[in-house]
């Protein structure tokens, strides 16, 4: 029998759509609310968006897909899919009829179908901003050390802004993309050691606090990576790698001095903007397929999502 | 009979010292030179006065600019003691405007003082902020060469240091702490950059303090100030002496202060009780420059205003020093009267909080 030590992040891939603008193309369709030098001083260069041929569909699908060809898993492996968003539109298709019914058209139902995932029970996760992959693995580790019988929980996280939204919010420019992890009972690599996550009601009004949010990042942040390592009996010095988001670098910088984590295990990989919910997931990809992490290496991800929650999630790789 | 004149008698230090001195009966004529509508001006700090019962009657108000140029000083009465206690404390004040009041208006005052018929005995009240980014124990004595400075106001106040100690009216020095308030219940006539970062971190937008958590506080009361000076004034002149005023041997380290402020706030504020809003960070320096650029490039105008306020003052706490008080105690024949440290320090972190707040006993509970 598996004990919960061994379950991990068997698969990991995250998409991007291949259409991408620069900083000067999104200021010319009006779609940053700050100068583009300002975005540009803040480390941002460009943002994927949507389109047509590459929605939100394509992007699940595309990452879904490539998780379970990460893992080595046929779809009717997987007991359980657990479907992330952070916006409301995440979780429904755009399909035509009854307006009323078409609100129960659940994406997460059309991926079972989609993929014939025809074992998997189906769940979702919403109201946790780019949080939500991160708790969707949370309830996948949940559900394999609660029921013996599952093996592979496969996580998606999608969000897409709408067309015309601004990509930018508090600073951050956004990108639309698509994650996908499959947690499995036995994993190779990539085991779960523990996770952490605070939520902040306080913060609930995003626009009326969102001066509050900003301060309270830090101070926040701090406290969560600080008690997960304590939880863990780890130390600032045993991590090896920290995944960032794709916010601000700047703040990245902040964060782990904070910590005391050594800025110079902080994983500095390709620049995408910030895509709510695949950002982690992307860079983690990229570790896994580059070989760049020893056998052992503890990891460290983590994220802040709008609600308020701040989570961080510990690996072994 | 005695004469004084005081400067800066509206501002945060000269209002009470006013009063402390008033109430010494030690000086038949006071004279208090105020800038602006000085008839509206002497009118309130009268009342003000009185309301304290406080008498009035050896209170003289002269008007008079002492930044201007121009100001006229030769119609003012001869005085037998000055206190210059005039600064302009705003650290974010333009270059300029600081240089005018701190060193041009001290040039003015020791020049009319140097003209008297009788020379008076002078004390300059200056700030432990001369000191700049030295570190370690500093001494009762002019510092030179000048140190390196983290805002204006430092520099400002150190050339005016320069300027006394350089005149033959051989004056006293009093370098004082950060003032923070009354002693009895942590309020201050004009709250200076202590308390508008007190305001930032009451309010949850304050995440990062520069310094090490160790790093003392040097928070001093308007009483500590009013009564050091008041007995100063009693004892005989020693020319170019210099003392400073501190929190003492038991002042807080900044770590305490803001967990003192957090327990205040939170018997306020649920938001603070439930820990949704958390206290500011202590940041090594690399930690506060890296989110200082990162502040300043996002161009956001509340957390540029918020940077600049902490700014001014805050990043002194990078540079820890202790300050030597013992010709200071010297003076005082014997330890400052210093306030229990935790219990001053609550009731300002109290004052701070927004008056619509309304909690009186909640400063006292948290100490």
């Amino acid at each position: 029998m598996s004990t919960p030590n061994s379950i991990g992040l068997s698969g990991v891939a995250a998409v991007l759509p291949p259409q991408r603008h620069s900083l000067a193309e999104l200021a010319d369709r009006r779609r940053l609310r700050s100068d583009a030098a300002v975005l540009a001083d803040l480390g941002y260069t460009a943002a994927h968006l949507a389109d047509p041929d590459h929605d939100a569909a394509w992007l699940a699908r595309s990452a879904a897909a490539a998780a379970l060809s990460d893992a080595g898993l046929a779809a009717e492996s997987i007991d359980a899919v657990i479907w992330a968003g952070a916006l409301p539109d995440s979780h429904v298709r755009p399909v035509p009829g009854d307006p009323l019914l078409a609100r129960f058209a659940y994406s997460a139902s059309w991926l079972q179908h989609e993929l014939g995932l025809h074992r998997a029970s189906v769940h979702g996760v919403a109201q946790q901003g780019c949080g939500g992959m991160f708790s969707a693995l949370r309830m996948a580790h949940a559900l394999l050390a609660a029921e013996p019988d599952l093996q592979h929980v496969l996580c998606v996280g999608v969000d897409v802004l709408p067309a015309d939204a601004p990509r930018e919010i508090l600073y951050t420019l956004i990108s639309d993309a698509a994650a996908g992890v499959v947690v499995s009972r036995r994993s190779p690599r990539d085991r779960w050691l523990g996770f952490h996550q605070v939520s902040k009601g306080y913060y609930w009004d995003v626009p009326a606090r969102q001066n509050e949010i900003i301060a309270s990042y830090f101070p926040t942040s701090r406290l969560v990576i600080t008690e997960l390592l304590a939880r863990h009996g780890l130390t600032p010095a045993d991590i090896d790698c920290i995944v960032p988001t794709g916010i601000g670098a700047g703040s990245w910088d902040v964060l782990t001095q904070l910590c005391g984590l050594d800025p110079a295990r902080l994983h500095r990989g390709r620049a995408f903007g910030h895509t709510i919910a695949a950002d982690s997931f992307l860079h983690l990809a990229d570790l896994r397929a580059a070989g760049a992490l020893r056998p052992g290496a503890r990891v460290l991800l983590f994220t802040y999502g709008f609600g308020s929650s701040w989570c961080g999630l510990l690996l072994d790789h | 009979m005695t004469t004084l004149l005081l400067t800066g008698a509206t501002g945060a230090v000269g209002q009470p010292l006013l009063a402390a001195l008033l109430r010494s009966r030690r000086f038949g004529r006071v004279i208090v030179p105020v800038r602006g509508d000085a008839a509206r001006r002497a009118r309130q700090m009268r009342g003000a006065l009185a309301a304290e019962e406080v008498d009035t009657g050896p209170l003289v108000t002269v008007a008079a600019d002492l930044a201007d140029p121009a100001a006229d000083l030769a119609s003012w009465p001869a005085a037998d003691v000055v206190v210059h206690a005039a600064a302009c404390t705003r650290f974010r004040a333009p270059a300029a405007e600081l240089a005018a009041i701190n060193v041009g208006a001290t040039a003015r005052l020791l020049a009319w003082a140097g003209a008297l018929p009788r020379r008076p005995r002078f004390v300059h009240l200056s700030t432990l902020c001369v000191a700049g980014c030295r570190t370690g124990v500093v001494p009762e004595e002019p510092l030179r060469p000048a140190p390196a400075f983290i805002n204006a106001y430092e520099h400002s106040k150190w050339e005016a240091e320069q300027l006394v100690f350089g005149s033959d009216l051989r004056p006293e020095i009093v370098r004082l702490g950060i003032v923070a308030g009354r002693e009895s219940d942590g309020r201050i006539p004009r709250p200076g950059a202590l308390h508008a970062a007190l305001r930032w971190m009451r309010r949850g937008l304050l995440p990062l303090v520069p310094g090490e958590p160790a790093t003392g506080v040097d928070l001093i009361s308007t009483d500590l100030v009013a009564r050091f000076v008041d007995r100063l004034l009693a004892v005989a002149p020693e020319p170019h002496r210099l003392c400073h005023l501190t929190a003492g041997p038991a002042r807080l380290s900044i770590a305490e202060l803001i967990a003192l402020g957090a327990g205040v706030f939170a018997a306020a504020d649920p938001a603070w009780r439930t820990r949704q809003i958390l206290p500011p960070v202590v940041a090594p320096r690399t930690a506060f420059a890296a989110f200082r650029r990162s502040i300043e490039q996002s161009r956001d105008l509340l957390f540029n205003q918020v940077l600049a306020s902490a700014d001014a003052f805050l990043p002194m706490l990078l540079h820890p020093k202790v300050f030597a008080t013992g010709r200071a105690e010297s003076a005082w024949g014997g330890p400052l009267p210093w306030p229990e440290p935790r219990t001053f320090a609550a009731r300002v972190l109290g004052a701070s909080l927004d008056a619509a707040d309304g909690r009186a006993g909640s400063a006292e509970e948290a100490a």
